[in-house]
């Protein structure tokens, strides 16, 4: 199936579709084995000022050199300063993509998609693989088409609230109308939840989190690839059709002890 | 002179480069951006670059994020 299914983004054929994050690990130590048990190939970093007392963990010692960093543009309020910390990350020498975070909602931190479409079209146009985190609108989701965007991330419910897929039904409408591939991005809570996403039709699923803070972190992660690979199957596999009335299973003839014939 | 460095304005000799200050600060280059006077300092140009009184630089790199 693997050869089959190809998942391509600006270019790059990857072949796990579980994106994953760096923030919020009790111990960075932790995220190389969470990418070899995932088997997330794709990974999001933030950028900021370094301590000037000396005192940051270099985070990237901790990625594996095969990953593709996605560094986002996190504390960006509007699209110039977005623009800005693309610019900035770019220059560090890791590639060109980028997931455009333009928040200025502190309380449930939900994406400025006027904004981010904004910043979207200035990045494309300079050659940034522009990967827009936003709230899962159909216009919305048009608009960052039109911008550029190599893909779409909606949200399933708040960052870093792990309460799943709360905006299910307009992330069923994206995936159907949309023909850029759907990430869906933040709120993921569970790895079944990941794996209905995937079940839905979309993508991929980037899950930071539900991983970095799971007692378990390695685990989690290795437990959120199979989840996603398992929607991802049943996905192309193609579910069967929903009834409300029971449809048996078994044949409903032939029973033992019956008269045959009376119908 | 004085330059500011990430908001925070710091006392140095003139004719200081941004490569030699970086590794003053015992900061790792090649995984440092820089952006002198709103203007973005590739990381080969670190060692050619030389710092002026009343410069304003940032200086930034990648941490945990989601």
């Amino acid at each position: 199936m693997e050869h089959t299914d190809i998942f391509e983004i600006g270019g790059k054929r990857l072949s796990s579709r579980l994106f994953t994050g760096t923030g919020k690990y009790g111990n960075d130590a932790l995220i190389a084995p969470v990418c070899e048990a995932s088997g997330s190939e794709v990974i999001t970093v933030a950028l900021r000022r370094v301590d000037l007392d000396g005192k940051t963990d270099n985070v990237m010692k901790h990625i594996p050199s095969h990953m593709t960093l996605l560094p986002n543009t996190s504390g960006a309020r509007n699209a110039d300063e977005a623009v800005r910390i693309a610019r900035l990350a770019r220059a560090i020498g890791c590639g060109d993509w980028i997931k455009i975070e333009v928040i200025s909602d502190n309380r449930y931190l939900l994406p400025d998609g006027y904004e981010t479409a904004k910043a979207t079209e200035i990045l494309a146009k300079e050659g940034f693989v522009v990967l827009p985190y936003m709230n899962p609108d159909l216009y919305v989701a048009r608009s960052l088409a039109d911008a550029g965007a190599a893909a779409i991330m909606p949200l399933g419910a708040p960052i870093g609230t792990n309460r799943g897929l709360r905006t299910e039904e307009m992330i069923r409408i994206l995936i159907e109308e949309m023909e850029l591939p759907i990430i869906v991005d933040a709120g993921i809570g569970a790895p079944s939840q990941a794996c209905r996403a995937m079940e839905m039709g979309a993508a991929a699923c980037l899950v930071n989190t539900a991983i970095a803070t799971a007692s378990d972190p390695v685990l989690m992660g290795l437990a959120f690839g199979r989840a996603v690979t398992a929607g991802r199957e049943a996905w192309l596999a193609g579910p069967g059709a929903i009834a409300t009335l029971a449809q048996a299973s078994s044949p409903l003839t032939g029973f033992l002890d019956r008269t045959e014939g009376a119908s | 002179m004085h330059i500011t460095v990430n908001g925070r304005t710091q006392d140095m000799e003139s004719g200081q480069t941004l490569h030699g200050l970086i590794l003053s600060m015992n900061l790792d280059p090649s995984v440092v951006v820089a952006e002198l006077n709103q203007s973005i300092v590739p990381g080969d140009k670190f060692a050619s670059t030389s710092l002026y009184d009343g410069d304003r630089l940032e200086l930034l790199s990648f941490v945990g994020g989601g």
